[in-house]
């Protein structure tokens, strides 16, 4: 979300701001703690904050970093670290992002033809 | 037993029936019948010998041990609210106690760039800082603060004084630092007055006008109050 601060107005920019912050500190609180345990927790105190502030304000999160929350207990995940990651051919080929904590999975299609609506240019207004 | 049950469910009608039937019998088919209900009544529905035929007499459904669909139904709906719980208590959740500092230094780090860019701190040469001031208010009352290297410096509880940490977490009413001695402490907002350093410039935060969620204060609109406590 607005990582990149090209426009000079942009609304709610100290907030995206933020919200840029707190996803890259769930990232580095991901790598302290004693135990992996210990540092879900903090990083899943970060992506909740994260996801309260923008349902707040109303803004929507960037489907980049959307993908890479659980929806259930708010933890990053990271390929290998919090997750597992599976190809699966089995209906329509797909992906499968599973979260190794409380196994709730993600399905990401993947077809050539799919086009994430941010990367749409009919879309985006200039 | 649901043999046993059956036959000694026919001596009991019989006994009924055939009240005026013979001593032995009657007895015996008393006594039956009076274990069977101590067996399988209620323990406020026991019985002595005597009294048998008035228990008998009221209506008693007998418990049946077999599970039955609207049970089975109850249990059904009874497994999604420990899950639940579950998700709540993990929403919950607080921090261990065990923790080593050093863990948390690119965080620290990472606060430090943040905050520094949130105030455009290179780009401000030294003028008047009155003028910073309101500017600044605004933008740290929406700022985020875990990661912070903060310490109390004015409290009315003398102990909690020179305290010192990042903080880890921020409530409502208290923030979680960790300090250098490894240990993790909570301090509650109210009555604490808390400094911290970005460069040449050092902010003090007073805890009391403090109090609110982390996430509320991103949306929230404030009044400048003046302070009078403490
Ligand atoms: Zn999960």
């Amino acid at each position: 979300m607005a990582a990149t601060t090209k426009q000079l107005n942009i609304p709610n920019k100290e907030i995206s701001h933020r919200i840029n912050f707190m996803y890259q500190a769930a990232h580095t609180a991901l790598t302290c703690g004693k135990s992996q345990e210990e540092a879900n927790q903090l990083c899943r105190i970060y992506v909740r904050s994260l996801r309260k502030i923008a349902k707040k304000l109303v803004l929507r999160l960037d489907p980049n970093i959307k993908r890479t929350l659980c929806k259930k207990c708010d933890l990053l995940l990271i390929p290998g670290i919090t997750s597992t990651i599976r190809h699966s051919s089995k209906r329509e080929k797909h992906v499968i992002l599973k979260c190794k904590d409380c196994a709730t999975t993600k399905r990401f299609l993947s077809r050539s033809t799919n086009v994430l609506f941010t990367e749409n240019p009919k879309v985006v207004v200039s | 037993m649901a043999e046993t049950d059956a036959v000694n469910d026919d001596l009991l009608h019989q006994s009924i029936k055939r009240k005026k039937s013979s001593g032995k019998e009657r007895q015996k088919a008393q006594a039956m019948v009076t274990s069977f209900l101590n067996n399988h009544l209620p323990p406020r529905y026991r019985i002595s010998n005597e009294n048998y035929l008035q228990v008998i007499q009221k209506s008693i459904t007998l418990e049946n041990k077999g599970i039955t669909k609207i049970q089975k139904a109850k249990k059904k709906r009874c497994n999604i609210t420990p899950y639940r719980e579950k998700h709540r208590e993990k929403l919950h959740c607080s921090l261990e106690l065990s923790q080593r500092f050093d863990d948390y230094m690119p965080l620290h780090n990472l606060w430090v760039d943040y905050m520094s860019c949130l105030l455009n701190i290179q780009k401000r040469s030294t003028t008047s800082t009155c003028s910073l001031s309101k500017e600044y208010t605004q933008k740290l009352l929406k700022a985020d603060y875990h990661g912070c290297w903060i310490t109390v410096t004015r409290s009315r509880c003398p102990s909690y004084i020179g305290i010192s940490g990042i903080v880890l977490q921020e409530t409502k009413n208290a923030l979680t630092l960790i300090a250098p001695s490894n240990k993790v402490k909570c301090i509650p907002k109210t009555n604490n007055i808390f400094t911290f350093k970005i460069g040449d410039l050092v902010f003090t935060l007073y805890g009391n006008q403090f109090r609110y969620r982390s996430t509320d204060r991103a949306a929230r609109k404030f009044k400048l109050k003046s302070t009078i406590d403490l």
